[in-house]
């Protein structure tokens, strides 16, 4: 997975901010504070009243303890220091009431940063900047928005360099609205159930995203994506592409690699989860033809994986990726191709049918109706030899196997090669714990559920997981413990998926 | 990049400053005795009936609509502003969460209450009616009569036509929030919020007479198990009994809270609760006792479930009718037809929706697999057939509305009518592609219960045998042996392929179906009975 070292500040519900409490930052921007912390070599213990939560450091992005004893020393060094009367700060030794003063102050600090990070944490509250090209509003904090942003101008510059297109004036900034995780994003956005983020095309143009802390590299591609239906749109403003070129250009460029050093974006990465997808229907001879891809005219879902696989193939082919870029272009501003009135928006075009969206294809490329099979063997041929064995795709494939129901075989070997190459997504280990039960590897399914909390200690529906698998195992009182602990560490969950996958494994085993 | 500036805060509630509207223009006092509670609504805004026992005691609406334009994107849009009143039990905090038990076919959850404050009230509610993209633009404290306030505002500004401001306030009684919910278009803000919070701050409580509400939702999931839901089949002397117990709670719970000016009438197969005047209430009833017969004499065969009675309420007007629908509680249990008088008199909409729910009730009740297994050309065009239906000179007559029939003519010159044939042999997806697919399947369900099929020997059975066929497979299917795939794979080959399968299950099915429907109810048939077939429906077109 593609890092993403940044520290933000999104807010855990927790015990109420006291002057005095221990705070723990996490890495992802979780924070948890009221909670008495201890610092050991390598992890910090949290002492909620059912339990206590080891930290790792790894996770750890900062912390206040007020309430834990400074840590007695730990070489002879530190002991000679000490009888002196001196401690370690900053790499030097210092009396220790000037580490007492000076830790106070980076305290202080910390919970105003803290404090301005919480007070632009509502939408009616949130930080409002510009950029060169996008007018931005978000409740992240700042290191976050400055992140995204830099990325988002990159972006927008190396496409607009290649396609040659500009944001028409009367246009102006488009309004980018960036939200702290999904509840937040469905009911500040309007967006329905399944939408992972959206860009407006007509006024008021906006683009609509949020954070997804379990996978912030999806975040980042679902920003992307968005970003180039708005690029795309510059290519002709009065002209709506076919649903099929539109979102494979939107999965192809929307996978882009940012070089933060380099300033520049690395084309034709592959989308794992797509390519799952697509591998899942090759493998059982479920082929979308080309000719049929090129001239649908519906909004079928197989665009998304089937047409971002044509466009990678197109793009990534030295012989091709030219006359692609010209028949793309040429769909929305040639005078030869045919158009025809937008049937809901007046004064836009969408393509003739999908014949003269084939004809231009063809024309484009250089070919002719018969070479459409050969072509196709290319692409089918293309699709094959994509690499799948990197960590991502595993993970991808075997969590489609999971939720196609393949749980005795498929699913728990990708999603134990996953885990094995080095997989850190509780997600996957979960499942695959879940699979364990179902072969009857009971012990093994529980050390591997307790192997996905400690990857997150803090997330409740892990615990919660835990506890079903606990529960399942034979170890009814071991799993209310669990249970108990993680809902101390997420009061505001209902933790309904416990209650009622018990009750089905019950009926199950009846 | 430039500097980072806190975006402007949206519309600021000025505590204890209210611009109060002179008495004389509010309407009278509205006073709850059994849930102790009164407050003044805007003068001449209605009360519209809730069904009692939720969280939701009343709703008011004004008289008039405010209507919004937007010239960039050239559409238009209505709006009617409205005060809800929500009491929300103090205990509710309490019983969050659900209960899970198990049943005779499966498990059930029971939600218990699903907010604890009029905040996650107003952000859940406004989620659920998909008002558009809001945030929470305000909140402030205050006291009002004597009683602590929390005055809340919410700005709906994305995917919304119109935005919208929706101010709430919570008066902490002594063992219950009692909420007052409005909304407004953000446009006439400077009209109404003054005369909308006047109203508010005429709100007290005083002793109740009556409980509050359940902690209980009363929404239930029912997870079922296949295999014991097979085992155990209602009766029809218990389906009955359920379903006659169930339409009089829900009648006794409508009339627990109905207002002045609402009746209640009977006929054999409906209950109208109507607040329209007593010759429409009662045109109404004939024409709904008037399809139900035809739907008895044409269909009966479909099944044997007892098909039980049904509440119609009917709405003095259009605007009652939007303000009830967004409120309402329904279920199979106990079904209900939603409608009103249309004094606009411009569209027949509403006719067609009360036919195409008498359909839909009724078919469920006879045969609720038929209903849903039904092959989408007569799914679509059953339904839009009995959407035509008319009482005329006490008969039933259908007929196409003038723009279908353009449709059809337009399809015919251009030579893109599918067959005969074709109606029963398409799949559901391939049957969408086609242009106006649903105007074709109802002139051909049309052509076959009332056209010239009807008074042809050969043809007249069809439609009737081929839905005799179709419940035949149905109930095969459900007394036959487990599905193959139910055998646990051996290795992953068997795994992916089982898994395959059933992603085109589906398909298969519906092709499967299709192909022995078309066998069974064709058999014998050759080309030369075909081809009249076909003459016969295109002379029908004609």
């Amino acid at each position: 997975m593609r890092g993403v070292p940044w520290a933000t500040a999104i807010l855990l519900a927790a015990a109420a901010s006291a002057a005095g409490a221990d705070m723990v930052i996490l890495k992802d921007g979780r924070v948890v504070e009221g909670i008495p912390v201890t610092k050991e070599a390598d992890a910090l213990l949290l002492r909620y009243p059912s339990g206590e939560v080891r930290l790792p450091l790894s996770l750890v992005e900062d912390f206040l303890s007020e309430s834990s004893p400074p840590a007695p020393p730990a070489d002879e060094e530190e002991r000679a220091r000490a009888a002196e009367g001196k401690v370690r700060w900053k790499g030097k030794w210092v009396p220790a009431a000037v580490r007492e003063k000076e830790a106070r102050k980076e305290l202080d600090r910390k919970r105003k940063e803290l404090e301005e990070a919480r007070s632009h944490s509502e939408w009616k509250d949130r930080y409002s900047f510009a950029t060169k090209n996008f007018a931005i509003e978000s409740t992240q904090p700042e290191s976050m928005n400055r992140e995204f942003a830099e990325r988002l101008e990159g972006y927008f510059q190396a496409f607009a360099k290649r396609f040659k297109v500009s944001v028409p004036r009367d246009w102006g900034k488009l309004k980018v609205c960036f939200y702290g995780g999904r509840e937040d994003f469905l009911r500040t956005s309007g967006a329905g159930g399944g939408v992972l983020a959206y860009y407006r095309f007509v006024e008021p143009r906006e683009l609509n995203f949020y954070y997804d802390r379990l996978d912030p590299q999806s975040s980042v591609d679902c920003l992307f994506h968005e970003a180039t239906h708005y690029l795309i749109d510059l290519v002709d403003p009065a002209f709506q592409y076919p649903h099929w070129l539109n979102e494979a250009m939107a999965e192809y460029f929307g996978a882009s690699e940012w070089d933060p050093g380099r300033k520049a974006f690395a084309l034709g990465a592959i989308q794992h989860g797509r390519l799952a997808e697509l591998r899942a229907e090759r493998e059982v001879g479920k082929n979308v033809l080309l000719r049929d891809l090129v001239s649908d005219e519906s909004g079928a879902y197989m665009h998304y994986y089937w047409g971002w696989s044509l466009v990678h193939f197109l793009m990534e082919s030295p012989k091709y990726s030219k006359k692609f870029e010209k028949f793309f272009v040429d769909l929305a501003t040639a005078r030869d191709v045919d158009r025809r009135p937008h049937p809901s928006f007046q004064g836009m075009t969408v393509q003739k049918d999908g014949q003269e969206c084939l004809k231009t294809f063809l024309s484009r490329m250089g070919l002719r109706e018969k070479d459409l099979d050969g072509l196709q063997a290319e692409w089918y041929a293309w699709i094959d030899a994509l690499p799948a064995g990197d960590v991502r795709a595993l993970e991808e494939a075997g969590l489609r196997a999971y939720a196609e129901g393949s749980v005795r075989f498929r699913a728990p070997r990708l999603l134990k090669e996953a885990i094995d190459k080095g997989s850190t997504r509780t997600a996957v280990r979960v499942r695959y714990a879940i699979c364990l039960l179902g072969k009857d590897e009971k012990e093994e399914a529980v050390r591997m559920a307790e192997s996905a909390v400690l990857l997150d200690p803090l997330d409740a529906g892990v615990r919660e997981a835990l506890a079903f698998v606990l529960h399942q195992a034979g170890k009814p009182e071991e799993a209310q413990k669990v249970l108990a602990l993680a809902k101390e560490i997420d009061p505001g969950r209902d933790f309904l998926d416990f209650a009622v996958m018990v009750k089905l494994a019950e009926g199950k085993s009846e | 990049m430039k500097g980072i500036a806190r975006a402007a805060a949206a519309s600021i509630l000025a505590v204890g400053i209210l611009v109060g509207v002179p008495p004389g223009a509010r309407a009278d006092s509205h006073r709850d005795e059994k849930l102790g509670y009164s407050f003044q609504a805007p003068a001449k805004w209605s009360s519209i009936p809730v069904d009692p026992g939720g969280f939701l005691a009343a709703r008011f609406q004004s008289n008039r609509e405010y209507e919004f334009n937007d010239v960039k994107g050239n559409s238009w849009t209505r709006h009617r502003p409205y005060i809800e009143v929500v009491v929300i039990p103090y205990a509710a905090k309490d019983a969050a969460g659900a209960v899970v038990e198990k049943t005779d076919t499966g498990i059930k959850v029971t939600r218990s209450a699903p907010w604890k404050d009029l905040k996650e009230y107003m952000d859940k509610v406004y989620q659920e009616r998909r008002i558009g993209g809001f945030h929470f633009s305000g909140e402030e404290a205050g006291t009002v009569g004597g009683l602590k306030v929390r005055m809340l505002e919410i700005t709906v500004d994305k995917l919304v036509e119109g935005e919208r401001r929706i101010f709430g306030w919570e008066f902490a009684g002594d063992d219950a929030y009692y909420g007052l919910v409005a909304e407004i278009l953000v446009q006439e803000e400077k009209r109404l919020k003054p005369e909308i919070l006047g109203s508010f701050s005429t709100f007290r409580t005083f002793a109740r007479k009556g409980a509050l509400p359940g902690t209980r939702t009363g929404e239930e999931i029912e997870i079922v198990d296949p295999k014991k839901e097979a085992a155990r089949e209602i009766t029809p002397e218990e389906m009955k009994k359920k379903r006659q117990d169930a339409v009089a709670r829900a009648l006794d719970r409508l009339k627990e809270n109905l207002p002045r000016g609402w009746t209640v009438s009977e006929s054999p197969n409906f209950i109208a609760v109507s607040h329209a005047d007593a010759k429409f209430t009662k045109e109404t009833l004939q024409h709904a006792e008037a399809l139900r017969a035809w739907l008895e004499k044409e269909l009966g065969f479909a099944g044997s479930g007892y098909a039980g009675k049904v509440i119609l309420r009917i709405c003095e007007d259009q605007k009652e009718h939007e303000a009830i629908q967004g409120v309402r509680n329904w279920s199979w249990e106990a079904p209900e037809i939603l409608t009103f008088k249309d004094r606009d008199g411009w569209s027949d909409w509403h006719i067609e929706a009360v036919n195409r729910e008498i359909y839909r009730i009724w078919m469920r009740d006879k045969n609720e697999r038929l209903l849903w297994g039904l092959p989408r050309w007569i799914e679509f065009g059953l339904g839009d057939y009995v959407e035509g239906a008319r009482l005329k000179g006490g008969r039933i007559e259908f007929k196409a509305d003038t723009w279908e029939s353009v449709e059809m003519k337009n399809l015919r010159r251009a030579e893109s009518l599918l067959t005969v044939r074709d109606f029963f042999s398409l799949t559901s997806e391939e049957l969408w592609k086609v242009d106006s697919a649903t105007t074709q399947t109802q002139f051909f369900v049309q052509f076959l219960l009332g056209g010239a099929a009807a008074r042809s020997p050969k043809l007249r059975p069809v439609f009737t045998d081929y839905l005799k066929n179709m419940i035949f497979l149905l109930d095969s299917e459900a007394d036959g042996p487990a599905d193959a795939d139910a055998k646990a794979p051996q290795n992953e080959e068997e795994e992916t392929r089982q898994a395959q399968a059933r992603r085109d299950a589906w398909r298969r099915k519906e092709r499967e179906v299709l192909d022995r429907l078309m066998e069974k109810t064709f058999a014998g048939w050759t080309d030369r009975d075909w081809d009249v077939f076909q003459s016969a429906y295109r002379q029908f077109l004609k």
